[in-house]
């Protein structure tokens, strides 16, 4: 074997997307394994893959070299390696003005832009073409090259056991004599390993619209273009191309870890430095905090604190955050940080949150981590329908130059994977929707053969087994860029001079070719501005309470410790309170009776997948009956972690400590672990984790089952780990919308509606459960509503508010539309039907929602005078408003009670008569069926005939295919539980049917109970036309 | 006097094979592409009876039958089909209309005047029960409305069961007049359920509501106004195409669809009392260039059934090349039933056959037609998929870079021992999906200074084995 030494200088991976079958990981890797001198990771003008590939070279201790490789619009190929600091800054700015030009994921570039000073930090990898002789364009290239970079310009030889290999080399020779350009080996690899093949084979398919079976020649003729041994090349190649490899690598010196990342420096103003001035803020903050002054403990944190950001050098980034929110707070939107440093003392006092210590009982935990080198982590919340003016604050402030989106690498998923693979295979659109289904389901589900079988697809097995091969190999795989859903980043310099930046899908906004993972591990600063529905609502809460209650609330004002409060959430009694109403939170709300802002805080963190998943459910509450002292901990040591949490660990930080106290991990290895739980569902990876975990926790003397549950928990927490910190930002949200439903039910009612689409509840739930609590609800109409729903108060001030619904609810009613009429109505009330139309100058497509509403009551009596009234209304251009002629008379029947309420449904979602199933009461009580209020008085295990509206479907992945449903009539709700096998008997029914009949068992925990279904009737058809609405949760 | 016939299946039903397929198969929908969603447009019986519905999105229907079958709707293949129908109604009437669905029509439909037929067919009674039979034995799907305007009869057809029908014009539900969408829901919405209602409001109140074209639609309906409907002329020849639900790959296969096509053909030139002598019979294949078969009879005919003798005579002969997705006839031009035959047989129309050279004829017939063809380059890396042989001159041609030998062996077998290596290897691996081969290909002389394409099988070769060459093809 020859010792020669090599190089690989163009190589593109999976970030090539349709090209590349291999990740960079797996490149950087291989190469190491062969003993490759360095590998350059030249992907198609995008450097999206140069953190990870940097991330296994330093790990494999192998050089990487980074580049890209552009097709030039004059059809030649060439490879731009990074020299240094400079060539990288050069090659960002390039790539990110060949993406500005064309639209998202492609990319122009021309012979023109590769001009002087481009080039001058990189070396030049010339690959002429080895299917045609050199054209016109090369050699005007290599001409060119040849006079300006002689000295860094190379043609790359690239030998693939081809039939006309000897002539390639023949004719690349003459061009070397011809330019005096040398030549250099290259693999122009697409993949680290041949048996990548098949997946390289369908990208190629993939990119050309059509099958690995017709795309002919197009497909490369062999699997030679992978990481080949070095004896194989030495065999291949001349010596001297594969010297000329190792003098390039050794010229290309640039390492991303070089590149320096500057804060944003104008939050800071001059002649101050930024810790000077946090420090300021921070003490103004605390004087607004604490007008009566501040106590020990609070100075000691706040030192604590600002000592550690001066060190870590953070204060750029707290200061960056706190100018965001000032913005926000100059516009009146609400919002509210969260994240391991947002619970801080600093933080309270800069306003980014306000969970204040001293009125929840509340000591901060965790801050920065001192030992890792993580940037500080901070989350901002706005409210949702107006984050975009912050995204465009931003924008402002910083410059378009100095701030993007963190990207989002979309990787292939079962179903993609599938649906790309069934094209490239040459299924039919049919065949690929069912195996994409079945194989969705393949995890729970057992084998996919029985279940295609089954399902009568007929798919010959050798095709089946190729399929699913690649499929499994694909899953995981990047498969294109999108936005991250608020991470900005901004710096200093413009970005493209530290990242290429290229266009995202939405009009006007620019992502950077890296992740968040990669942004944290070249030290790039990130904040995340997202968007939170329930802070519009809170926002809308505030107001109606201020002017109808004349009480000034906000978040930080709302008292503490409300007895009230708790009593409601205990009793689950929290229809569309933040977080704690979806059913699995309100099964738990009666067995937790949590009763103060902790209990709210493990609440948040408890009924998440993580923990259900990990069992720690069940011993939390049981551990939550023991005294203290009864309470065992595995080790003394882990009493200190685990004692506020009745011994269970329930947080992600209690996970990461149990890691360190118990199986000796150093901090590093418990972020490393962190790291790998959030994303071992996509790149596994956690395995080594569990060994490590294990063999630690035994040599502390931990039981073997103990391990493996605090094992299980981890691997739930990737699916969705939740960290202390984060929760207790939520629950502070919980605590106040709780607080506001409890005391000013009909101002949450409305602010929720108002800020729909959002939350577990429609407006139809939150109406009925406002109802329910002896709230006043008055219907929509065109001489009362506004566009909004508003709080009214009856004839004299005393009286408690009403809740009148706004035109928004009517279906087909436009926004514009609506607010004409409340203009109108301002200048003078309507008098007729006509006057209206007129005036507010509706089109017919408004004029027909408001009358299918109901909403004309006030003008035109019921519901059919309405409509026909207003079908004969039109908008006059000219003076002569409501001179129609008379005409005739016609007697139109009123609307029987049961057509007004399918009516409003249909209209509005909603019903202020009675409920359906009052109408149907008497035909159901001859079947036996039970209302929501006598089948909460049954006792358990007893047979129970139910029946309902289908209001809310549920299927959530921790529930090991159980569906859970909804179903409303008259007096309340039934909670039906609906197992998988026999989900499978009656999925039509339940996935379609509005009202289904339900034969079950009661099951009841305490003041908890369900209907176990055992057999299920879709009785849609009793309600004739009525459209119900429900809303799916999957 | 009208009769209506609404085909709602119609995308599904007017496939050749759709009503005869064997009971047990899996069930089969038809869906159209609208707005990037799937909806059904027709669904087969058993579909329907687990609650599949036309409109309803492909995923909500794949609930219901997840094992079924789905095809895209055809729309030329439905025009087709409805213009077959068309010259089966030209027996009953010669004032016939057909429309296929659109955004406008809810469903394929055939309306047609029967009161000057009535006494032909011995009353109405009589004449019904001879349509019903009729489209029974063609097998379609359909609901028939007979009235005094070809909208009253179409109402009628809209008509959810026999208790609305008897009550008249008067009783039919709201929902069976051609009123657009936005006026029934309007008309709903005001309280009205029927059409009587509708009919006994002041026009002045309707047109200032909805329009004239409301108050015309009411009067079309009771014959008022002119129906304005466009009547279906037979054409010059029969020519059409029967689209497969699925591939048919046997002879004994297509004896069995043809059963139907013939009966189309028959209930046709029954309608249009007309004969054929010279009947095109094309069977299309997925890529391979069409089967054709030319039926001639000695004299003109309108006897189906022969016809289908005649054919399945010649298919017996015949071996598929592929699989049949769709069949195709041309007549010779229709003549009246009656008409003096001579005097139209001259020129017999051969347009789509090709004029083959004459040398090309003279060879195939002392060789026999198989023995003659053309070599087509297939875009294929692997020799043996490289090229296909055909009867006829490829349209194009792609150069391929690689030097290849014209003479390739059908079974490659052992290169002889004395060999001299001149070029490669060129390396082929490819076909992974199907037909995997992966080689080392070179050209070599033989002792006897033929020069050879050889190669050594990568895929059963170990490196430590002494190479084994297999001779692949020769260069000429």
């Amino acid at each position: 074997m020859s010792a020669l030494g090599y190089a690989e200088l163009c190589c593109v991976s999976g970030f090539s997307f349709q090209r590349g079958a291999s990740t960079p990981e797996e490149l950087v890797a291989r190469a190491a394994e062969l003993g490759y001198r360095a590998i350059a990771l030249t992907d198609e003008c995008s450097l999206a893959g140069a953190v990870r590939a940097l991330q296994t070279a330093e790990a494999c201790a192998i050089d990487l070299i980074l580049g890209s490789r552009f097709t030039l619009d004059e059809g030649v190929t060439v490879v731009l390696l990074v020299r240094n600091r400079n060539g990288y800054t050069r090659l960002c700015r390039l790539i990110t003005d060949a993406r500005q030009r064309v639209a998202k994921g492609d990319y122009r570039i021309g012979l023109a832009d590769l001009q002087a000073d481009t080039l001058a930090d990189c070396r030049i990898l010339v690959l002429p073409d080895y299917d045609c002789p050199p054209g016109p364009a090369l050699h005007h290239l290599l001409a060119w090259l040849a006079t300006t970079y002689p000295r860094q310009s190379h043609i790359a030889l690239a030998l693939h056991r081809r039939a006309a290999d000897m002539a390639h080399r023949r004719r690349l020779d003459e061009l070397r004599a011809r330019y005096g350009l040398p030549l250099v080996a290259v693999g122009d690899v697409h993949m680290h390993r041949r048996s990548r093949r098949a997946l390289q084979d369908v990208f190629t398919a993939l990119r050309l619209g059509t099958t690995v079976h017709n795309a002919g020649r197009a497909l490369f003729a062999n699997g030679e273009r992978y990481l080949r041994p070095r004896s194989t090349l030495a065999a291949l190649y001349p010596d001297e191309t594969l010297a000329a490899t190792l003098r390039i690598a050794a010229d290309c010196r640039f390492s991303l870890r070089e590149i320096r990342y500057d804060y944003p420096s104008e939050v800071v103003p001059q002649g101050q430095t930024a810790l000077e001035h946090l420090r300021t803020l921070v003490e103004r903050g605390c004087q607004r905090r604490w007008p009566e002054g501040t106590n020990a403990t609070i100075r000691r944190q706040i030192e604590h604190e600002l000592a550690l950001i001066e060190e870590k050098n953070y204060p750029h980034y707290f200061l960056t955050v706190h100018d965001i929110v000032e913005e926000a707070n100059r516009r009146g939107i609400l919002c509210q940080g969260r994240g391991s440093a947002a619970n801080s003392v600093v933080c309270f006092c800069l306003g980014i949150t306000e969970v204040d210590p001293l009125r929840h009982d509340m000591l901060f935990e965790r801050f920065i981590s001192r030992d890792r080198n993580e940037p500080p982590d901070i989350d901002v919340d706005f409210e949702h329908e107006r984050r975009e003016e912050i995204i465009q604050y931003i924008y402002r402030r910083y410059g378009r130059q100095r701030a993007a989106l963190a990207a989002t690498v979309i990787h292939y998923r079962p179903r993609s994977a599938m649906r790309d693979v069934g094209r490239a295979m040459g299924l039919s659109v049919d065949q690929i929707d069912t195996l994409a289904g079945a194989l969705s389901r393949r995890s729970d589900d057992g084998s996919l053969a029985a279940q295609l079988d089954e399902r009568g697809i007929d798919i010959d097995t050798d095709d089946l087994d190729r399929i699913l091969m690649l499929v499994d190999t694909l899953i995981g795989f990047p498969r294109h860029l999108s936005q991250h859903v608020g991470g900005f980043v901004l710096s200093e310099v413009p970005l493209e001079q530290l990242v290429p930046v290229e266009k995202a899908a939405m009009p006007d906004r620019t992502i950077i070719q890296w992740d968040k993972d990669d942004l944290e591990a070249v030290g790039l600063m990130k904040i995340d501005v997202l968007a939170l529905g329930m802070l519009s609502c809170l926002r809308r809460c505030f107001a109606l309470i201020e002017r109808h209650h004349g009480r000034r609330l906000t978040m930080a004002t709302i008292p503490g410790k409300d007895k009230a409060t708790y009593d409601m959430i205990s009793a689950a009694d929290t229809v569309g309170v933040f977080q704690i109403e979806s059913r699995a939170q309100m099964t738990m709300l009666p067995r937790l009776r949590p009763q103060r802002f902790f209990d709210l805080v493990v609440e948040v963190a408890i009924v998440r997948p993580g923990p259900i998943q990990g069992g720690m459910v069940h011993p939390y509450l049981l551990n939550r009956e023991k005294k203290r002292e009864e309470i065992e901990y595995p080790s003394e040591a882990l009493r200190g972690v685990l004692e506020r949490t009745h011994g269970v660990p329930i947080f992600q930080e209690q996970v990461m400590k149990i890691a360190m106290v118990a199986a000796s991990f150093s901090a590093g290895e418990a972020d490393g672990l962190r790291r790998s739980m959030a994303a071992w569902k996509k790149k596994g990876g956690l395995e080594p984790w569990r060994e490590r975990l294990k063999s630690g926790m035994r040599a502390n003397g931990y039981a073997e089952d103990f391990a493996d549950r605090i094992f299980e928990q981890i691997k739930g927490f990737g699916s969705y780990g939740f960290p202390e910190s984060h929760a207790v930002s939520f629950a502070l949200l919980v605590y106040v919308s709780s607080y506001i439903k409890c005391h000013y039910p009909a101002a949450f009612a409305a602010a929720l509606i108002n800020s729909q689409p959002m939350g577990f509840y429609a407006p139809a739930q939150i109406v009925a459960d406002l109802k329910r609590h002896g709230v006043q609800v008055y219907p929509i109409d065109v001489c009362h509503s506004d566009w909004e729903c508003t709080l009214e108060h009856g004839n004299d001030e005393e009286a408690a508010v009403a809740l009148r619904l706004g035109l928004r609810l009517v279906k087909g009613l436009s926004r514009d539309a609506g607010e004409r009429i409340v203009a109108a109505r301002s200048t003078a009330a309507f008098t007729q039907v006509a006057d209206l139309v007129n005036r507010a100058r509706l089109g017919q497509r408004s004029r027909d929602a408001l009358a299918r509403a109901d909403a004309l009551r006030g003008l035109a009596g019921h519901r059919h005078q309405a409509q026909w009234q207003i079908a004969a209304a039109h908008v006059h251009a000219d003076l002569f408003a409501g001179l129609d002629a008379p005409e005739p008379d016609v007697d139109l029947p009123a609307p029987k009670e049961g057509s007004d309420i399918v009516a409003d449904y249909a209209s509005t979602a909603l019903t202020l008569r009675r409920h359906p199933l009052a109408l149907l009461r008497p035909q159901l009580a001859r079947q036996g069926v039970l209302c929501a209020r006598d089948f909460d008085a049954l006792a358990d295990r007893r047979a129970a005939h139910v029946a309902g509206l289908v209001t809310i479907r549920q299927r959530p992945g921790s529930a090991k295919g159980t569906t859970f449903v909804t179903l409303e009539d008259e007096t309340g709700c039934v909670n039906v539980v609906i197992h998988r096998d026999l989900l499978a008997r009656y999925r039509v029914a339940v996935t379609s049917a509005r009202l289904l009949r339900v034969n079950g068992i009661m099951q009841r925990h305490g003041p908890v109970t369900h209907c176990v279904a055992r057999h299920i009737v879709d009785d849609s058809a009793r309600l004739g036309k009525l459209t119900t609405w429900s809303r799916d949760f999957h | 006097m009208w009769l209506a016939l609404r085909l709602p299946h119609w995308a599904l039903d007017s496939r050749a094979d759709a009503s005869d397929r064997p009971p047990g198969t899996n069930p089969t929908l038809v869906v159209a592409e609208q707005r990037g969603r799937r909806h059904v447009v027709a669904a087969d019986a058993w579909a329907l009876e687990q609650g599949v519905r036309r409109g309803m999105l492909l995923a909500d229907a794949r609930m219901r039958v997840p094992e079924a079958a789905v095809l895209t709707r055809h729309i030329a293949g439905e025009v087709a089909a409805l213009e077959r129908l068309g010259g089966w109604a030209w027996h009953y009437s010669s004032q016939v209309h057909i429309a296929r669905a659109s955004d406008r029509i809810e469903c394929a439909r055939v309306v047609f005047e029967i009161g000057a037929s009535l006494r032909l067919f011995g009353g109405r009674q009589r004449l019904l029960e001879r349509v019903r039979a009729d489209l029974d034995r063609m097998g379609y799907r359909y609901t028939l409305g007979v009235g005094d305007s070809p909208h009253a009869a179409l109402a009628f057809a809209r008509a959810p069961s026999p208790k609305h029908r008897a009550k008249g014009l008067a009783g039919l539900p709201l929902t069976c007049l051609d009123l657009d969408a936005q006026t029934t829901l309007s008309l709903k919405a005001s309280g009205l359920r029927l059409a009587g209602e509708l009919l006994a409001l002041p026009p002045g109140t309707l047109v200032r509501r909805y329009g004239k074209h409301t108050l015309d639609e009411l009067e079309r309906l009771r014959g008022r106004r002119p129906h304005g409907l466009d009547f279906y002329t037979l054409p010059q020849r029969y020519g059409t195409r029967h689209e497969l639900t699925g591939a048919v790959e046997t002879t004994q296969g297509l004896v069995f669809v043809l059963r139907r096509v013939f009966a189309e053909l028959a209930a046709f030139l029954q309608g249009a009392d007309a004969t054929i002598q010279t009947l095109q019979l094309k069977l299309i294949h997925d890529e391979l260039p069409p089967t054709r078969l030319l039926l001639r009879l000695a004299a003109p005919s309108r006897d189906a059934d022969h016809l289908e003798r005649v054919a399945n005579e010649r298919l017996a002969r015949v071996t598929l090349a592929a699989p049949v997705l769709e069949i195709a006839l041309a007549s010779d031009r229709l003549r009246r039933f009656e008409q003096d035959q001579d005097s139209l047989w001259r020129d017999p129309d051969h347009a789509g056959i090709e004029q083959w050279p004459a040398v090309l004829d003279r060879l195939r017939a002392r060789l026999g037609h198989e023995a003659v063809g053309w070599l087509h380059d297939v875009d294929d890396h692997r020799p043996e998929q490289a090229s296909a042989r055909h009867d006829r001159p490829a349209t194009s041609h792609t150069p391929v870079s690689a030097p290849r030998p014209m003479w390739l062996l059908d079974v490659p077998e052992r290169a002889p021992a004395e060999l001299t290596l001149i070029a490669g290897p060129e390396r082929i691996e490819t076909g992974w999906w199907e037909h995997s081969i992966r080689r080392d290909y070179f050209r070599a002389r033989d002792g006897q200074g033929r020069l050879l394409w050889v190669y050594r099988d990568l895929a059963h070769a170990h490196s430590s084995d002494t190479p084994v060459y297999y001779m692949h093809g020769l260069f000429g």
